[in-house]
């Protein structure tokens, strides 16, 4: 779970906040990393008093588009040297919207398929 | 279901043995300590590195939401404390553990709680069989949760799940950061080989909970579970585990 929590921070303050402000130490970044995760948490568990029923479907929605969106470049990444930057781009928006869009229809095939 | 579930969790396990020592040498030729600096780092692309960066930010944000009203629920129904108060351990451990102990603590706590996951899943398995009769138990599971078709849910949607949730093994960044920080090759070796065996136990413990369940209580008892799954685990255990009886 912190493991969550740790690359969450980092997608925030290490790749985010350090592209905006390169000028930023890495001691900084670090101590960031420590007061912005606890920030995190606390508005997670602020969230999980109530529920929203929105929330079942988002994980799993969440959860595949964060493996679409790593998968792709990261395996093309060390078995191809061909690989683009416009590619990787592409990658992770044909990543998100296919995963979004499959939501989107209620995962058209299942129903297909689960009514024959 | 549950022998297809097992093969995709060990199948892409299997898959990680393999291209794990690649990842980590991958991460340490381009001295990459998050997931999207690596990317960032073998296609030249801030762009990309940002996009990816925000996408993780959005959807493991939501995820944590999941997994503190899971671990609320879990408290509330083995502690026997208020759900809000469940949530508080929750936040309590967690952020104890991430502020004091850094990735060091959290890859030992990651270790910890795979351990307790395993025994865990093998004690309710077990705890299951022993209750329903041992092998007698699949007589007592009704037709239809034991047919490929499924009670209430499509069969591609089960197998789809378990397929995306195998999938997760490759390329979901909290087990990669792990990766990454691994000492030399050999320590992705030894985990690559410990990984496959005990995710094989766990995975085949924990597919068929759901199954077993059915020969040993009343549809109506686990009726409940059917729109909310994330309190079969505490039911099974409050239910089974010998402190509780």
């Amino acid at each position: 779970m912190s493991a969550i929590v740790l690359v969450t921070t980092t997608a925030l303050t290490s790749d985010i906040l350090k592209y905006l402000r390169p000028a930023t130490s890495d001691d900084k970044v670090l101590v960031m990393t420590r007061i912005v995760g606890v920030i995190i948490i606390i508005v997670s568990a602020f969230f999980a008093i109530d529920v929203p029923q929105l929330i079942v479907p988002l994980v799993s929605v969440s959860m595949g588009v964060i493996a679409c969106c790593v998968f792709i470049p990261l395996i093309f990444g060390l078995y191809w040297d061909r690989g683009t930057a416009t590619g990787f781009v592409a990658s992770l928006v044909a990543s998100f919207g296919s995963v979004v869009l499959w939501q989107l229809f209620g995962n058209p095939l299942i129903h297909l398929y689960s009514s024959v | 279901m549950v022998i297809w579930g097992v093969f995709f969790h060990v199948a892409f396990a299997c898959i990680a043995f393999i291209i794990a020592p690649k990842i980590w040498l991958f991460s340490q030729k381009y001295d990459a300590k998050t997931v999207p600096q690596l990317l960032e780092r073998r296609y030249d692309s801030q762009e990309g590195k940002i996009l990816l960066a925000v996408i993780m930010l959005l959807m493991y944000t939501v995820y944590l939401v999941a997994i503190f009203k899971g671990c609320a629920n879990l408290f509330q129904d083995l502690l026997g404390v208020t759900y809000v108060q469940g949530l508080l351990i929750a936040v309590a451990i967690v952020a104890l553990y991430y502020v004091i102990g850094g990735l060091p603590a959290i890859i030992w706590i990651s270790f910890l709680q795979g351990l307790i996951m395993l025994v865990g899943a093998v004690m309710l398995y077990t705890g299951l069989i022993s209750s329903g009769g041992g092998m007698a138990i699949w007589y007592r599971i009704p037709a239809d949760i034991l047919s490929m078709e499924g009670a209430t849910v499509p069969w591609q949607k089960s197998f789809g799940i378990a397929f995306s949730i195998s999938f997760g093994l490759l390329a979901l960044p909290d087990l990669l950061i792990m990766l990454f920080s691994a000492k030399d090759r050999r320590v992705v070796r030894f985990a690559g080989l410990y990984g496959p065996i005990s995710i094989t136990i766990y995975a085949l413990c924990i597919f068929s909970l759901g199954v077993l369940a059915h020969g040993v209580f009343s549809s109506e008892q686990l009726a409940p579970f059917m729109a909310n799954p994330d309190g079969l685990i505490p039911f099974l255990a409050t239910s089974l585990l010998p402190c509780q009886q």
